[in-house]
């Protein structure tokens, strides 16, 4: 497959996009060469490449928390709150409860106690935590506590979402679950989602694309449509089609790999 | 576990009755005279009778620790927050905080006696400076030193400088200067006692430093034995409140400092 360029028009559609981005970190390492990605609103992308080929550093161009060494970066968004983050480690407060956990984008935005309160309670009831609210996270599974980082991004009711390989230190029986009720929320609540991940099988289920990244320095190689409807079920996972898209998927990987060495 | 913890507590009992024991025969059976050293039975004694002596100056030297101590907790615990904030002020000052802690409070304290009039103000500075960098410099490590990827979150979602004190940095430096107090804790007995020696303060406001002093003078090696008992006692005591008190600051919320006794 030709390596091929996703169209970045101006589009009011567009959360956000990385037009011919590069990154090189103070130590001179270039993570990002010519990158582009765009990112509409409702929409759900999945990011696949080998470990460290610049997945988290576009996350935290699109975040926001970098700004590029060239190239240039348009966000529609501008208010705190509107993207959200989820990294592979919860990242949660130690000392908070699950509920003050949850409701910490909200008090750093100084929202209304009531108002909060009720945002916290549909977020925790969107993961399925109403009744460890009151828990501390060490006192959690490793897939609560993920949970409870999904209730934290979801609360402040973000346009979009940025996941950083959020399951991949879970089992995967809890992977599949949260897959599953993460592709729920996301059909009910409608954020745009860039979801980096390792797994080949995770992308092609989740994503109505994916795109293939190079190693570093990282570009777009390869753009690859998920054309199955949602919701997806588990039935998927075990069609044909699934396992040609992600043969797909493996192949472009490999395709972009050997292309840089 | 329970039976376990109880046979400990026996042995260490048992031990410190065959050590005190040992100490009484060999005085005893060594025809040890008292004013070389007194058995543990002639200290006792000492105690008892002169706790109208011993009393009053526990007291004054308890006063001038717990004085310094929480004037350390304060003034380091502030210190340490506003050079936190400031690097100007960390630049500035953090130099003249290290020099203060490695000039032996031995030699300061003659002078500090000469611009202190009032002596027990002069006495809580002296214990105070050596007291005070335990705290100061664990919480600031503390506040330095939070999760890199909770400050992203915090920038994410807007926070200002004082919402990331309050809710990250703070929090997080608890634990360290809880750990730096319990350090202070024994210094400021230590800053009390080495000041009296300095001062000298004889009269109704002596302390134990100085009925020490006195005692070896007069060769009273018994009253001499009880005044450092009465010191070992109250630095015993400042370590298990301070234990304590970091054990209810932690309780629940902080799972993994609460082992350590």
């Amino acid at each position: 497959m030709i390596a091929q360029k996703v169209a970045v028009r101006p589009d009011p559609d567009t959360l956000a996009a990385l037009e011919e981005v590069a990154f090189v970190y103070p130590n001179g390492v270039v993570a990002l060469a010519g990158l582009e990605l765009r990112v509409a609103a409702g929409s759900f992308t999945c990011l696949v490449g080998p470990s460290g080929c610049g997945k988290t550093t576009a996350l935290r161009l699109l975040a926001g928390l970098l700004a590029p060494s060239r190239g240039r970066i348009r966000r529609s968004m501008r208010g705190p709150g509107e993207v959200a983050l989820v990294f592979q480690d919860p990242t949660l407060l130690p000392w908070a409860t699950v509920r003050d956990n949850v409701e910490l984008p909200l008090r750093l935005r100084r929202i209304a106690r009531r108002e909060a309160r009720r945002e916290v309670e549909r977020a925790l009831d969107l993961v399925g935590l109403g009744e460890v609210a009151d828990a501390y996270p060490h006192e959690l599974s490793g897939g609560m506590r993920m949970r409870v980082s999904l209730a934290r991004a979801l609360v402040s009711r973000p346009k979009l979402m940025l996941l950083d390989e959020p399951f991949a230190a879970l089992d995967e029986i809890t992977r599949f679950r949260l897959d599953d009720e993460l592709l729920t929320a996301w059909g009910s609540q409608g954020w745009g989602v860039v979801f980096v991940t390792h797994s080949v099988f995770e992308s092609v289920y989740l994503g109505q694309q994916v795109l293939v990244m190079t190693p570093r320095p990282g570009r777009i190689a390869a753009r690859i449509a998920v054309p199955e409807p949602y919701p997806r079920t588990p039935a998927f996972r075990a069609s044909e089609r699934y396992l040609r898209l992600c043969s797909r998927v493996s192949e472009a990987l490999e395709r972009a790999a050997d292309a840089s060495a | 576990m329970r039976s376990r913890a109880r046979t400990e507590r026996l042995l260490s009992g048992l031990l410190v009755a065959a050590l005190l024991g040992g100490w009484e025969a060999v005085v005893r059976l060594g025809e040890i005279p008292a004013y070389i050293l007194p058995g543990p039975l002639l200290v006792a004694e000492a105690l008892w009778r002169d706790w109208t002596v011993l009393g009053p100056a526990l007291l004054t030297t308890l006063a001038i620790a717990g004085l310094a101590l929480l004037a350390a907790a304060a003034g380091g615990g502030l210190l340490a927050v506003l050079l936190a904030l400031s690097r100007w002020l960390e630049a500035g000052l953090l130099p003249l905080a290290v020099t203060l802690q490695v000039v032996p409070v031995v030699s300061i304290a003659p002078l500090v006696l000469i611009y202190v009039e009032e002596v027990t103000l002069a006495l809580v500075l002296c214990a105070w400076l050596v007291a005070f960098y335990p705290v100061f410099s664990n919480t600031l490590f503390g506040l330095k030193h939070t999760d890199p990827m909770l400050r992203d979150l915090f920038r994410l979602y807007g926070a200002s400088r004082l919402q990331r004190l309050y809710y990250l940095e703070l929090p997080s430096a608890l634990p360290h200067f809880l750990a730096g107090l319990r350090i202070s804790g024994g210094l400021a007995l230590v800053g009390a006692v080495v000041a009296e020696f300095a001062a000298g303060t004889a009269g109704a406001r002596a302390g134990l430093a100085f009925r020490l002093l006195e005692a070896g003078w007069r060769l009273d090696m018994p009253r001499m034995f009880a005044a450092l008992l009465l010191l070992a006692l109250s630095g015993v005591a400042i370590h298990g409140l301070l234990a304590l008190l970091q054990r209810w600051l932690l309780g629940r919320r902080y799972p993994r400092m609460r082992e350590d006794r």
